[in-house]
């Protein structure tokens, strides 16, 4: 009896009246905190610009469309600047994204939506970048693009299995037609090596580029360990390999040019390097951009192409648009705090 | 000897059958914690793609080289609370590691502090798993084990679900804001900490003292009873197909498609939380090796009906077995341990069966990987079927005479 009384009497929990009133000073202020912190943050979002009509001529006359990553209100929305004046005060328009693609009088918007249980969503734009219609994505969104016609797009989203047990990452990648249709998804499209039919289960695909007529493209698959550049065909639904070691393709206007990034390293720090292929001579080249940049670049003319390259300095996460001539010359600083860029009204 | 099983806070009004207070207040911890690390897991991906810019390739990679860590964790958080019979404060340590790592996650930029941030993160899991099942157990009376375990796993499972909700929920007000994000969860682990820290004690020092000489670490694992059920639980979780595999079964086999897709971890999580209560309170009263190995059975025939099933109906049903294997087991397999083995090694006996399963699972990961790229889903889903079934019949005579022996 005696022990059972010690018992209960060493090992009640500690109550006393001053420790109970800092428990709940702390309790109180951790609550405090985290709700102050939500209101802070959602105060700091408010105010944000009232979407207002874009310029008449956003898709006439070139201009780049990108993500606006400026502190403050408007941080994610779509933002885009004339092609020759890519100094100018940006214009702002349409929803906030994480990824954002332009061309055709088209563009699509990947994004968080309001369904926690499949967060990820593509939303349509018309060309005044207001919301048409959106699509749940299986994963978290990698890349975007609209085909130079419009008539299609290609979306590139991260699968990851369940935390619980991580089966690691793979991609999804679809292509729609121009009202939000799936015509597929690239993985179920034949692919061929060397003439041969790969049917390897592993296999992923993403990173989409269109030719004009938006019937043939091109993007990345890899399947046993290898990554191939690759040429599509949405109507017979097939997929060549052209060569290996090759990501995240990204044709010229003139349809002369790809350029994607290659291995050239095993390390994580120095791993891509951005290269050109020239596809009437079949010449590859590497560009003057010898930073590791994680990008599908986009063209800003025949001779200069765009690419986001993050920027993390100052305790901020952000990213710059930065660009590169084909022809050998320096890298330059274009847009500050944007990324996602493509380019509209070229043609 | 056993005196200290009692739930030291409430020995004389515990009503009969009902689940100790403490157990309770234990899996309100697990819940914030859960919500606060999910919260986290679920936004990861979104911040390191298009917060920072990385690829989540090379993210992935880190997984695996964490699992390692996390076991020698649990290993050792297992142990030292068991050395220093101070369960408590080694719970502690692991809980308020998760929660640094969340402050570590805010400054992070780069791949280097991430990965810094979620190792903080796995030691801290590995440290507080083993010290607090030895609490629950501790705390609960012998006869309610399988039911205060099937509490606990409830409340963990709930804030499992919570946490990507919450962690969107903040996302929508406050788009692309994640150091928020991180800062609120960083606040509910805080949370749960503060709870543990002043609704838990440690179990009886008083106890200890008179508990009689110490045993040796030797004597736990010369335990018949302690053996067998580490060996058994080993063997059965190298042919434990990992429910993200069956999930992409199911997809492959076209019992469900892409927009189902991401329900199915939900509709299992929900099957295990509802019945983690009533499957324990079975394996109270049937005892915990029979509940154990019927899980197990459920498991197999998930298998074969995710094998020889064609439509929707086979996936619910999968579904519903895989999440009742997870009642019947996760919390069951403690229960069964703690009350083999003497209270002065509960901690390590929990941890060690945990890391077993745990190993034993990623290596049936990797096989299972490496039999569906070879051979193809169904028949790895059959040769899995027909190899857990011969180490359930194996085991089975020689678990099922743990119930007659009394440790």
């Amino acid at each position: 009896m005696t022990t059972a009384r010690r018992i209960r009497a060493v090992s009640r929990p500690v109550s006393s009246p001053r420790r109970s009133l800092l428990t709940l000073v702390i309790a109180t202020a951790l609550v405090g905190a985290a709700v102050g912190a939500l209101l802070l943050s959602i105060a700091r979002g408010g105010g944000a610009t009232a979407a207002s009509d874009v310029d008449a001529d956003l898709f006439r006359s070139p201009h780049i469309v990108f993500r606006s990553l400026a502190p403050g209100a408007d941080h994610g929305r779509i933002g885009y600047v004339a092609a020759g004046a890519p100094d100018a005060p940006r214009k702002l328009a349409g929803p906030r994204c994480v990824r954002v693609a332009a061309a055709g009088e088209k563009a699509v918007c990947l994004r968080t939506g309001n369904n926690p249980v499949q967060p990820y969503e593509v939303v349509r734009l018309d060309r005044g970048l207001r919301e048409v219609n959106d699509e749940p994505l299986s994963g978290v969104p990698s890349r975007a693009r609209v085909a130079p016609d419009g008539r299609h797009f290609a979306t590139t989203v991260f699968v990851n299995g369940h935390n619980y047990i991580s089966l690691g990452f793979s991609t999804e990648t679809i292509v729609y037609d121009a009202d939000g249709r799936t015509i597929g998804n690239l993985e179920d499209f034949t692919f061929t090596v060397n003439g041969r039919i790969d049917n390897s289960v592993d296999r992923n695909v993403w990173g989409v580029t269109f030719t004009a007529d938006s019937r043939l493209f091109f993007a990345t698959v890899a399947a046993s360990g290898r990554t191939y550049l690759a040429r599509g065909d949405l109507d017979a639904r097939t997929l060549t390999a052209l060569q290996d070691n090759a990501e995240c393709p990204s044709l010229s206007p003139d349809e002369r040019t790809i350029i994607y990034k290659k291995r050239v390293s095993p390390t994580a720090d120095q791993a891509w390097r951005f290269h050109a292929l020239d596809l009437t001579t079949g010449r590859e080249r590497p560009l003057a951009e010898t930073r590791s940049i994680d990008d599908q670049v986009a063209w800003l003319d025949d001779e200069h192409i765009l690419y986001a390259v993050p920027n993390v300095a100052g305790g901020r996460t952000s990213a710059d648009i930065w660009t590169v001539p084909l022809d050998g010359g320096p890298p330059r600083l274009l847009i500050p705090d944007a990324d996602s860029p493509t380019v509209v009204g070229s043609r | 000897m056993y005196i200290s099983v009692r739930d030291p806070s409430t020995p004389t009004r515990r009503l009969a059958g009902r689940v100790p207070g403490t157990v309770v207040v234990l899996g309100v911890v697990s819940l914030l914690t859960d919500i606060s690390t999910e919260m986290v897991t679920a936004v990861l991906p979104l911040f390191v793609t298009v917060g920072l810019g990385l690829s989540p390739l090379a993210f992935g990679v880190l997984d695996s080289f964490f699992q390692a860590g996390t076991a020698a964790a649990r290993i050792a958080g297992g142990y030292t609370a068991d050395r220093l019979a101070r369960p408590k404060a080694v719970a502690v340590a692991g809980y308020g590691l998760g929660m640094m790592a969340k402050v570590l996650l805010l400054p992070a930029t780069g791949i280097g502090a991430l990965s810094a941030a979620i190792g903080v993160d796995r030691v801290g899991k590995g440290l507080r798993t083993g010290p607090r099942d030895a609490l629950i157990a501790a705390t609960s009376p012998p006869d309610l084990l399988g039911r205060s375990f099937g509490v606990h796993r409830a409340l963990d499972t709930l804030g499992a679900l919570l946490g990507p909700v919450v962690a969107f929920s903040l996302l929508m007000l406050a788009p692309g804001d994640f150091d928020m994000v991180f800062f609120v969860s960083m606040c509910v682990a805080g949370l749960g900490v503060l709870l543990l820290v002043n609704r838990v004690s440690e179990p009886a020092p008083a106890v200890r003292a008179h508990a009689g000489p110490r045993i040796a670490l030797r004597s736990l694992f010369a335990r018949a009873g302690f053996r067998r059920v580490l060996i058994a639980a080993g063997a059965l979780s190298l042919l434990t197909v990992s429910d993200a595999f069956l999930y992409l079964s199911l997809l492959e086999r076209s019992m469900v498609d892409n927009s189902v897709f991401p329900l199915l971890f939900l509709a299992t999580s929900l099957v295990y939380l509802a019945t983690a209560i009533p499957i324990g309170r079975l394996s109270d009263r049937y005892g915990r090796t029979p509940v154990f190995l019927a899980g197990h059975l459920g498991i197999i025939l998930a298998y074969l009906v995710i094998g020889l099933g064609t439509s929707g109906g086979g996936a619910v049903l999968a579904v519903v077995l895989l999440g009742l294997y997870y009642a019947a087991t996760d919390g069951v397999l403690p229960a069964a341990t703690a009350a083999l083995v003497p209270a002065q090694w509960r901690s390590t006996a929990i941890s060690t069966v945990q890391t077993a399963t745990a190993l034993g699972r990623s290596a049936a990961a990797l096989t299972f990987g490496a039999l569906w790229v070879t051979i193809g889903p169904v028949p790895a889903l059959s040769l899995f079927a027909v190899g857990l079934a011969v180490v359930v019949l194996s085991v089975a005579p020689t678990l099922l005479r743990n119930r007659k022996e009394k440790p």
